[in-house]
């Protein structure tokens, strides 16, 4: 049995690299120091995590992100701290010795292997949309989803349906947690983003690996040490925010200066992730210190959450002269009519007066 | 013509409960927010036209002035009257100074503040003019504190207190929360609550737009028309002038 400490060794990685790469995992998570001991302790004798990981309806985006995770080669992730099994884009195998390998991997390592989806279901129509070795992709995720210890939903098509989930649909993608029956969505733990940040990605699957069950989650079944906070709160121009200086246009002095990026559509103020604390390309930078506002992409629905760059906190509207003309026409008659009804009556009243 | 998908955005709310506070923000400031605009207008222009229907006294007596003259040196220095009558003022010195600067105050950061200033170049087109955060601050503080005083100096006179009913204290509560959740939402960091917090400030502004027109706070609409009939009033006759 092969652990992740010996993978690192036969790989000519000293014992250094090795508590580098679990103090790294450990910070991550914002484990305590007493935690990283343990951390240190599992991967040093636990054996490599067996992976089956499904492509769904896809861009294989989130495959890319995670084979660039900042603190380990591709080549490391995928062969030596994990036991890929199965993974259509990156394995080697193909068609029916492909399918065989998932099997095998599902049948020995029943309730112990980790699952990890990437792109949304699509079980519309008998399931023709997205099909895989003659099978639609909903009855390969509901095949590979029984037995599994843990369901990974990395990326928003999985977690949410994402951009095949947008407005209108066409081919009805749906989320995995939609897609499982209830009794496997405690299993679930969604990571979000388009892609989300391979770090984020690894140090799930390493938690789980060390802790053996899922890891502390949020409402939306999301890891709250990566989505516990807001990209604004914790964003290094968000003293600008505070101060109310912002960036009108892309290239004004406000965006030169690193003013706040709120005005130009920032959804960072309602998005979960970690991009401003772990950032990218191994801590380099995010969207927002590249100058590009955040587009909340680890949100639910984002791309049928309003224009990109519409400010969050402006109305969800483009017709309001038809709305202040309809209410000034309809005030208008109503008032009109019910002064000339109440005079109308007043008068009739006084009429009777005179009258009687 | 009947707005379709404004209808179907708003038939949203019967899933409310489920919502997620994303979506939930996206529905007040979207068809919710449409909806309490076309209440606000509709319910201020029918007061108006229903005040106007009823129609102007004829006044028979001969002008000693102006009566234009008067409408609008009234409409001009109305506000400014109260600081000659100095036994008046010397009584309610702070009822007026909090008055003042409350209205002041809270018309400014409607209008004048940066985090406001997208809100209606939206609705308007235009980019207006805004105040730094320092300014800004000044104003929200400012009119939450003299808000705060106006409503204590109701209980403390016998006479405002007896005339202040549910609808001025559901006005000046309505009016404090609107303004405390919008500081909140301006300085909320962490816990990732910013979506709630920023839903709340809304929806109290969309409710405030909502209450207008049915409360005496259209005082604001009709101010203007009121003193401007009196200036006129005044211009023909009066034991004033």
């Amino acid at each position: 049995m092969e652990t992740l400490y010996d993978s690192f060794r036969n790989h000519g990685l000293s014992r250094r690299d090795f508590l580098k790469f679990a103090t790294s995992i450990a910070i991550y998570l914002g484990l305590s120091p007493m935690a990283y001991a343990k951390m240190v302790k599992e991967l040093d004798s636990k054996p490599k995590p067996t992976v089956i990981w499904l492509e769904l309806q896809d861009c294989a985006g989130c495959s890319e992100s995670f084979i660039r995770s900042s603190n380990i080669l591709p080549t490391e992730v995928l062969f030596d701290l994990i036991n890929l099994q199965y993974h259509e884009t990156l394995m080697s195998a193909s068609g029916k010795s492909a399918e065989e390998a998932k099997e095998e991997a599902i049948k020995n390592n029943k309730c112990d292997y980790i699952l990890v989806v990437e792109g949304s279901v699509t079980p519309k129509d008998s399931g023709v949309y997205c099909t895989v070795g003659g099978k639609s992709n909903y009855d390969s995720l509901l095949e590979a989803s029984k037995y599994a210890g843990a369901i990974i939903c990395v990326g928003s098509c999985s977690s949410w349906g994402g951009l095949p989930h947008a407005n209108p649909n066409p081919t009805g993608a749906i989320s995995v947690e939609e897609a499982l029956p209830p009794s496997d969505r405690e299993k679930i733990i969604h990571i979000p983003g388009c892609p989300p940040i391979a770090d984020v990605m690894l140090s799930v699957i390493m938690q789980y690996l060390v802790e053996g069950k899922i890891p502390k989650l949020d409402n939306l079944r999301r890891p709250v040490a990566f989505y516990g906070q807001s990209i604004h709160d914790s964003c290094y121009r968000r003293a600008f925010y505070n101060a109310g200086e912002f960036a009108k246009s892309f290239d004004d002095d406000g965006a030169k200066n690193g003013h706040c990026l709120y005005e130009l559509g920032c959804k960072g103020p309602v998005t979960r992730n970690a991009c401003s604390t772990i950032r990218w390309n191994g801590g380099l930078s995010f969207p927002i210190q590249s100058g590009h506002p955040c587009f909340g992409c680890s949100e639910p629905n984002f791309w049928d959450n309003g224009h990109i760059y519409e400010p969050l906190a402006s109305p969800n509207s483009d017709s309001f002269n038809k709305t202040v003309g309809a209410g000034i026409v309809a005030g208008v008659g109503a008032g009109v009519i019910a002064g000339a009804v109440s005079k109308w009556s007043a008068k009739k009243a006084q009429q009777e007066n005179k009258n009687g | 013509m009947v707005d379709i998908n404004f209808f179907q955005e708003l038939s949203q709310i019967s899933n409310i409960a489920s919502m997620s506070d994303v979506e939930l923000l996206n529905f007040i400031k979207g068809p919710l927010f449409t909806l309490s605009l076309f209440i606000f207008i509709f319910g201020l222009i029918y007061k108006f036209f229903r005040i106007f229907m009823l129609g102007i006294p004829t006044n028979k007596a001969k002008p000693k002035g102006s009566p234009f003259a008067s409408t609008i040196k009234m409409l001009l220095l109305k506000p400014l009257y109260v600081f000659g009558f100095k036994d008046v003022l010397s009584k309610r010195t702070v009822t007026f100074i909090a008055g003042f600067l409350f209205h002041i105050f809270f018309l400014l950061l409607i209008f004048f503040i940066p985090w406001h200033e997208f809100v209606w170049e939206k609705i308007l087109g235009i980019e207006l003019f805004y105040f730094n955060a320092t300014i800004s601050n000044i104003l929200a503080y400012g009119a939450v504190v003299s808000l705060v005083i106006l409503w204590l100096s109701r209980f403390a006179n016998p006479v405002t207190r007896l005339l202040s009913g549910k609808d001025e204290h559901f006005a000046n509560f309505l009016i404090l929360l609107v303004l405390i959740s919008g500081i909140v939402a301006n300085k909320w960091a962490g816990e990732a609550n910013y979506p709630t917090v920023l839903s709340s400030h809304i929806l109290l502004a969309e409710i405030l737009l909502i209450y207008i027109p049915f409360s005496r706070l259209s005082h604001f609409m009709t101010y203007f028309v009121s003193v401007a009939l009196y200036g006129r009033s005044i211009g023909i006759s009066g034991a004033r002038e």
